[in-house]
This record gives structure tokens, sequence and C-alpha cells, in this order.
């Protein structure tokens, strides 16, 4: 976004007719510096205003729509270079591959293991987002077909036949899938199949980012809006590429690079290439397609997916629950502590290292840490006496003791007159939790 | 149609620090290397982001640690045996430097004694000729003790002690200042923080080029979300000029061996070796490509994949 809040209000109607639903032009000018509104929310703004607006105000890295309807996969449409700086809003669908030179029931099984494939990451279900078919020497309508029934999947399709470009299309264009010019030769044809079936386009060059830029402005001169930049290249080659793809588009408004980008990572080694996918994917590529699959290699990659495109001002939390550490009987120690995800992380390894089965309730603190959280209400005696109850952890104990952090010791004397349990006040830090457990 | 690399205007860059001496300057290292000196964020080529190759430090421990999954196949002929495992990692597993760990020393483990501790780092020292590091066992006055005790021994090496922490940096401090050595300044995932650690060892006297940062590695899927933004947002600092936070940064990423996806068999998370290798791996990465210019690794096999991304990343690979 070029313009300042007061430029854009030099370019509306200045009525303040607040029929935007925003009381007055300028506040309506600062939404939309700030990407809150889109302009078509203004019935009064005139021609020249809204040709000059709607340049600016498009987002500097396009956002493209795969497939149709449920689990279709946006990508790009970010606006900043690192997360800290808010936030990464469209996390890269990574894409399994069946090749159509595979019989139809090696596709059928690996389209199915691609959508089985999902991993439960703190209360959040996880796993690979489409399927790539790759033409090669088969049937690219058929494999298209089977890897759709079988996934359920947005698809990719990937080649430079366009014979058979064009029978997958009549099969599942419909569908809207991603196609993949596979070669930088056939991008014209690709290009023209994709504004026939109204699909969106991937597009790469040999002849460098400028090459890029060139094959870019045909596909769109040709009519196509729903672009994706396929970037290849040796590993620290295309790093620099997307860093400076990203750059271009964000900091100089570069709109010839305003797309986002895909990857597809190649090579036998399946731990090198997913260690090159996690690079990739923390800097700027914005589809990734893995060729190499395994739940040990994907569990990996949805992990630093999460991690890197949360967002920064969010912290994740742990779902409020009694959890097990080891196998803890009747008599087993049961402590209590926030549900902000680093301090659980670092309680329920402090209670493995130490060995002894606990059980530990989290208490929904709205992702504060435990001293944050006893500051501003989130963890009043009243609130834990009321988790533990809800818990039912009462009939699964031979006791009623009670461990809590030492940081809010403070809370033991209410807590215990609430509850009618024995309060024992843990230790300050976690670290301190291995020595406590065993001493106790 | 022409497209330009989008420069921008970097005022500051990253400190070098040259790691082990070697005879030419006095030490018995047989290698030495300059870490640090970004002028960008990491591996950008055109504008210098990484002159000096990240170099891997692979840890030792003193006292035989409770190793899982592949870490446990990987190093299990060494494991009670630190100074054949401060060996192979020169030898064998291509690690730049070896980083000691005094862990056997903490007084609420198995309290080895500082001349215990001593005889091994001398021999460990005499066994291996890449730079190393000395990680205390965290309790203040024990380190004091036995960096003390090796004090002589360690001057002549361009060595690295460590870790010196808020609340107790001044025996570590003066320990680096006393027999010229390197520091890690460790601060707890916080930018401040970080500042605010290396502030008060620049008041203490502490030199600005003997220091490294460790801003706290969080794990893959346990805190890596904070450490990438941390680390990247020190590295920014740096390069828009402050002075205060332009040392290398190192990186433990033998955190990633500590969490079950690790090490923990299960059906559903696929072969567990592989993912103990990607668990440190990833960890390492998300550093390595944040701003590190040293991490501490513990798998013979994530060094060896890290050591083929940095030589791809740095261009030299294929």
């Amino acid at each position: 976004m070029g313009l300042s809040a007061i430029e854009i209000y030099k370019l509306l109607p200045k009525t303040n007719c607040g029929e935007c639903g925003v009381p007055t032009c300028l506040a309506f000018a600062m939404q939309l510096a700030n990407m809150k509104v889109e302009l078509s929310a203004c019935p009064h703004v005139d021609a020249a205003g809204e040709e000059a607006l709607g340049a600016a105000s498009a987002p500097p890295i396009k956002l493209v729509t795969v497939g149709d309807g449920e689990g279709k996969l946006e990508l790009g449409d970010e606006t900043v270079l690192f997360r800290h700086e808010k936030t990464f809003y469209h996390a890269p669908p990574l894409v399994g591959v069946v090749e159509d030179g595979w019989d139809a029931d090696a596709i059928k099984t690996r389209a199915a293991d691609v959508k089985a494939l999902v991993f439960d990451r703190v209360g959040r279900e996880e796993g690979m987002n489409a399927v790539a078919v790759w033409h090669t020497s088969g049937d690219m309508a058929a494999a298209a077909t089977t890897a759709k029934e079988a996934s359920g999947m947005p698809l990719v399709l990937i080649g430079s036949d366009e014979g058979a470009m064009k029978a997958a299309l009549g099969a599942v264009g419909g569908d809207k899938p991603l196609i993949v010019s596979a070669e930088a030769g056939s991008n014209a044809a690709m290009v023209a199949l994709a504004k026939e079936h109204g699909c969106p386009v991937a597009v790469g060059s040999d002849g460098g980012l400028e090459g890029l830029v060139d094959e870019l402005k045909a596909a769109k001169d040709a009519g196509v809006e729903n672009i994706v930049m396929l970037m290849r290249g040796e590993l620290g080659d295309l790093f620099n590429d997307l860093v400076a793809v990203r750059r271009l588009a964000i900091n100089k408004s570069f709109r010839e690079l305003g797309y986002p980008s895909m990857t597809i990572i190649e090579g036998d080694d399946e731990i090198e290439t997913t260690l090159e996918a996690a690079t990739l994917l923390m800097k700027y590529s914005s589809m990734l397609v893995l060729r190499n699959y395994s739940p040990e290699l994907i569990l990996p990659m949805v992990t630093i997916r999460l991690n890197i495109y949360t967002d920064p001002q969010k912290p994740i939390q742990v779902k409020p629950a009694i959890y097990k550490v080891g196998d803890p009987g009747p008599d087993a120690p049961f402590m209590l502590t926030s549900n902000f995800s680093l301090t659980y992380f670092s309680v329920e390894g402090d209670v493995d290292k130490s060995k002894v089965p606990s059980r530990i309730l989290v208490i929904d603190t709205e992702g504060l840490s435990v001293l944050t959280a006893f500051a501003a209400g989130k963890m009043e005696p009243d609130k834990m006496a009321d988790a533990i109850e809800a818990s039912g952890i009462a009939d699964e104990l031979n006791h009623k003791k009670l461990i809590i952090p030492g940081m809010i010791a403070r809370a033991s004397g209410k807590l215990a007159e609430l509850t009618g349990w024995e309060i024992i006040v843990g230790p300050r830090e976690s670290t301190g939790i291995p020595k406590f457990l065993r001493e106790l | 149609m022409k497209v330009e690399w989008p420069t921008e205007k970097i005022p500051g860059s990253i400190g070098s620090i040259v790691l082990g001496k070697t005879a030419e300057d006095g030490g018995t290292r047989k290698v030495s290397y300059t870490i640090g000196g970004g002028k960008s964020m990491p591996f950008i080529r055109a504008e210098n982001g990484t002159p000096n190759r990240p170099r891997i430090a692979m840890e030792v421990h003193s006292a035989k640690p409770d190793f899982k999954a592949m870490a446990a196949e990987e190093l299990a002929g060494v494991l009670d045996d630190p100074v054949a495992w401060a060996k192979a990692c020169e030898n064998d597993w291509g690690a730049d430097l070896v980083c000691l760990k005094f862990t056997g020393a903490n007084p609420d483990g198995e309290d080895c004694s500082v001349d215990e501790t001593a005889a091994l780092a001398k021999e460990v020292l005499g066994s291996v000729g890449v730079p190393l590091m000395f990680y205390g066992c965290g309790d203040e006055s024990k380190d004091s003790q036995i960096m003390s005790a090796i004090g002589d021994m360690i001057r002549p090496e361009g060595a690295v002690i460590g870790v010196a922490e808020a609340d107790s940096y001044k025996s570590m401090a003066a320990a680096a200042i006393a027999f010229n050595t390197h520091l890690v300044s460790f601060s707890n995932l916080d930018i401040n923080l970080a500042k605010q650690l290396n502030i008060l060892l620049l008041e203490y006297d502490f030199p600005a080029e003997r220091i490294i940062m460790d801003p706290l590695q969080g794990a893959l899927g346990y805190g890596v979300e904070y450490s990438f933004s941390v680390i990247e947002r020190i590295r920014l600092a740096a390069l828009a000029g402050d002075k205060t936070i332009q040392m290398p940064m190192i990186c433990d990423a033998s955190v990633g061996n500590n969490y079950r996806e690790a090490y923990e068999p299960s059906d559903i998370w696929g072969e567990a070796n592989t993912r103990s290798i990607l668990w440190e791996g990833v960890t390492a990465m998300s550093s390595l490509t944040g701003g590190a210019d040293l991490v501490i690794i513990r798998c013979p096999s994530s060094t060896k994949y890290i050591n083929r991304m940095l030589d791809r990343l740095m261009g030299g690979g294929d």
C-alpha cells in the first residue's frame, strides 16, 4: 500500500455521508490505508479516484485461491517481511505428489494417504493440503480423477504437455485446480488453458527474475488474474530469489513480482529435502510441493509451519484439561499450571525429566504465563477451585494434595479454604520441578 | 524488464570473532575460524549477509546423559567416555568445534569434583584439535571454581566459556577476562534482556568483541516461534546500528532432541530416528535462517545434514 490516509482522503468525495459504514471520509481513508475495508464500500468515489486508489490499495502480493468450495487454499497476500512486524497470514499449503505414470492403485493409495496424514498440534488438525498430479507418461485425466476421488482435496496439475493438461482439465477443471507449467516453453499453452477453464496458473522462467517478470506479464496480458510464480533453482539461489521477490513486492511496491511463489522440492534424500523445504517455508515460499512423503517428514513440516505462521501477538495455548506425564497411579502427584504453551511445555518437560509420573491440570489463563495470569486475575483461587471441581480429578486420586506454582504461593490459603485440599507450594521455576518431585 | 536487487540501506553489521588459536597465535588448536561479520540478513549474497560460514559445535557431556532415539543410538559407544566422544566429533562427525558441557559437576546431580572436571578438560584439550567451548553446570560457585581451575590451561586457546546470565554474570565475566576467553551471554527469549545483559557486561569492562549472545533456542513445536523472531529482531537491530547487540549469536539446537516428537515411538508420527534428526535439524535451520553464527548440535547425523545445508546455502554445494 503506497498511499497514506491523507493522500487517500484527498481522492475521496469528502462528503462524510457515512454510507460506507464509517462516519467520516477521513476515518474511511484511515481504514483503507490499513487495509481494513475495501474501496468498493464507498458508493460515491469518482472514476479517477477509483483508478488511483484501486491500484494503490491492491495488496502487495496477490491473494490466489486454489480449488473450490470447502478446503480451498489461499496463497499469498502477505504484508510483511518478518513475522514479528505483524504476522504471516496464509500458511503455505503442503502438496503431496502422484505421477500419472503410476498404476491406478498406487495413485489411489498415495492420494488417500496424503489426505489421511493429519496430526493434532496443540488442539489443531494439521496436515497436507493438496495433491499434485504430475504428468510423466500416463493418462493425466484418469490420474487426476483418481487423485480427486481418493483425496477429496484441491488438485495441482503439473505438466508441459498441452494435450494431457487439456484432458485433465476436462475431467477436473471445474474444481479450479492450480495448473503448473512445468517448463517455461509451455507457459503460453498452460496460460491459455487456465484462461479457458478459469483456473489459477503457475509459470516459471529459465531467465532469472527478469525472465520471470516477462512470463508473468504475458500471463496477465492473456487475461489470467490468478497467477503463481514457480520459483526454481539450487537452494542458495532460490533462497535469494525468494527474498528478492518478497522485498520487491513489499518494500518497493513492485507489482510485476507481486504474486505468491511456489517451490517444488526434489531430491532423493528424504532428510535433506525436508530441511530444504523447512528453510524455504521460513523464507517466503507460499506453497511447497513435496515429492518425499511419510509421517516422520511431514510432522516436522506442519510443526514449523504452525510455528512460523502463528500470530506473534496471540500466544499459542494448550487446551485446558488434565494431562498425564508417564503413567501416574492414584497416589501420583497432582499439580496445576497456566495454559500458555511455553509454560506448559516447560512444566511437562521438567516433570518428564523427574521420572515421577504425575498429573498436570492446565487452567484456562487465556495464554498468559502463571505470574501474569495471576496478576491479571485469570488465575484466581475461585477459578482454580472451579477447574479442579469440573475436572473430576478427585475420583482419580487417593489423595487431596495439590501442588501449585511457587509464583502464586499467595493463593494457597484461599485455595485450601475453597477446595478443602492440602495445597503444596512448588518451585518458582519449572527447572526446580525434578528435584522437588523426587524429594516430595 | 530489468530487475534490480532491492537494496536497503544497512548502517550496522555483525561483529566478527575468531574461535580457536593455532600455533601461529600461541595456541595448540589445529584450526581456527572467524564467525560473524554479516552485513545483512543471513545468506543474502548481494549484501554479504553471511561472509563467514556459520559453525557447528557438537556437544559433549562430562557425565553420561540419558539420551534417546537417534542420539542414544549414534552416540552409544561414547556416552560414558567424554574424551572418546570429543575425538569422534572431530574425526568422524564433522564438528567444527566441541562444546564440553560440565553437566556432571552439578551439585544436585553427580557432583563430580573440581579436580576431576579440570582433569577431564585437560584431556579433551589434548585429544582434539578443533576450537573448544566449556559450559558450566549452572551452579555459580561450582562453575567459578571450575573455570579458575582450567583457566591457565585454556588461556592461549581462543576458547569460549559460558554461560553468563543476568543474575550471575560477574563471576563468569571475571573468568573470561582473566583467562582471555570469549564469553557466551545468555538471556531468556527477549531482545531487551539480551541487550540489557550485554550492557551489564560492557559496563563491567568486558570487551564487546569477545561476547557471543545466546538468546535461548526454543525447540521445534516448543517455542521455535519465539526464538525465531527474537533472533531475527536481534539481527535486524544489530544491522540497524545498535552497537550493544551486534555480537555474533550462538543457538543451542540440541534442545530439539528433548521433546517427545524427537524420540517417542509412534504409529502416527512415523519412524523415530528420522524424526529425531529432523527435530534437531529444523530447530537448527530456524536459528541459522534467522541469524545464528554458531549452533550447538547433538546428533552426528544432524551435523552431517546441517553442514550439507550450509554448503548449499553458502553456494558451494553442487
